[in-house]
């Protein structure tokens, strides 16, 4: 299984591993989370990932709260290693699928830009009733 | 042919859509409930809980009944969700089901919890011993990582 990593500005990381332990149960346990708290250099934490994911074969996959923020920007350095891959724009059904496919094996970038669409897929706005056909066997 | 059976007064949400469909390989998704079939705002709001790359039936009870005992449902792996007791217990008998899954139902002040997300009724209690009695296995398990939990140990 791959190191799955939830990074965001402040609780959000925190947060989405609480609220995708409520649909995944015990499987988002390992998921570790990285704040980035006032006065904290996210380039601190990007050293200590460097060393880490140097160390080890082992795949690293980082979910980062916002494209081009701070926290993006230092971990996104990351991805030239083989061995690590940086998402932006971290939401509940990306971190959702990251988790259920980063278990037991690596992710693929084909699978992650997979992915990347369903998460889009997953974001909609309604307003007034909508009517779609049922479907049947 | 009906890969689970789950009592779920949520019916179709995250953790159904997501954990039990993918625990359970189905590719199709029933819902079996008489009110969502009045009521098409709940059943919008239900297809939106639909995971990509599975076909989603909301039948009412008779229908469903009906469509299970007419073959037309045994090429899917089927995933089969209803709100209550009394529903599952219908679809156990009259379908021949073997196996229930108990995902959750709501407390109320006539009912007693039996799991952290199971409330059952003096009625419903006496549903379920009889299915456990005519030999449905019957297990408290509220996502797939949970271990399942035998309900006679907690009747």
């Amino acid at each position: 299984m791959s190191r799955v990593i939830f990074a965001s500005h402040g609780g959000l990381s925190k947060g989405m591993k609480d609220s995708v332990s409520m649909i995944v149960g015990d499987l988002a346990k390992d998921v570790e989370t990285y704040s980035l708290l006032p006065g904290q250099n996210p380039e601190d934490f990007y050293q200590e990932v460097l060393k880490e994911a140097k160390e080890s074969e082992e795949q690293i996959v980082i979910l980062c709260d916002i494209k081009g923020g701070s926290v993006h920007t230092a971990l996104s350095k990351l991805a030239v290693l083989d061995n690590v891959m940086v998402f932006s724009g971290m939401n509940m059904g990306l971190a959702l699928d990251v988790v259920m496919k980063s278990l037991g094996q690596n992710l693929e970038l084909a699978d992650a830009n997979d992915l990347i669409e369903a998460a889009k897929e997953g974001m909609t706005v309604m307003s007034g009733m909508t009517s779609e056909d049922d479907e049947d066997f | 042919m009906i890969k689970l059976l789950r009592v779920d007064h949520r019916l179709l949400h995250g953790q159904v859509a997501f954990s039990w469909k993918n625990a359970v390989e189905a590719d199709c998704i029933l819902i079996a409930c008489d009110a969502v079939m009045k009521d098409d705002l709940r059943k919008t709001s239900i297809k939106l809980a639909k995971p990509s790359g599975v076909k989603l039936v909301i039948k009412n009870m008779d229908d469903a009944v009906n469509a299970i005992n007419s073959g037309v449902t045994d090429k899917y792996k089927l995933l089969t969700v209803v709100e209550s007791i009394k529903d599952a217990e219908r679809l156990c008998k009259e379908c021949n089901i073997n196996k229930l899954n108990l995902g959750g139902t709501k407390a109320t002040a006539e009912t007693r919890n039996i799991s952290k997300a199971m409330n059952i009724t003096p009625a419903e209690e006496t549903i379920l011993k009889g299915l456990c009695e005519s030999g449905v296995d019957v297990t408290i398990q509220m996502v797939p990582e949970d271990s399942p939990v035998n309900v006679e140990k907690v009747l």
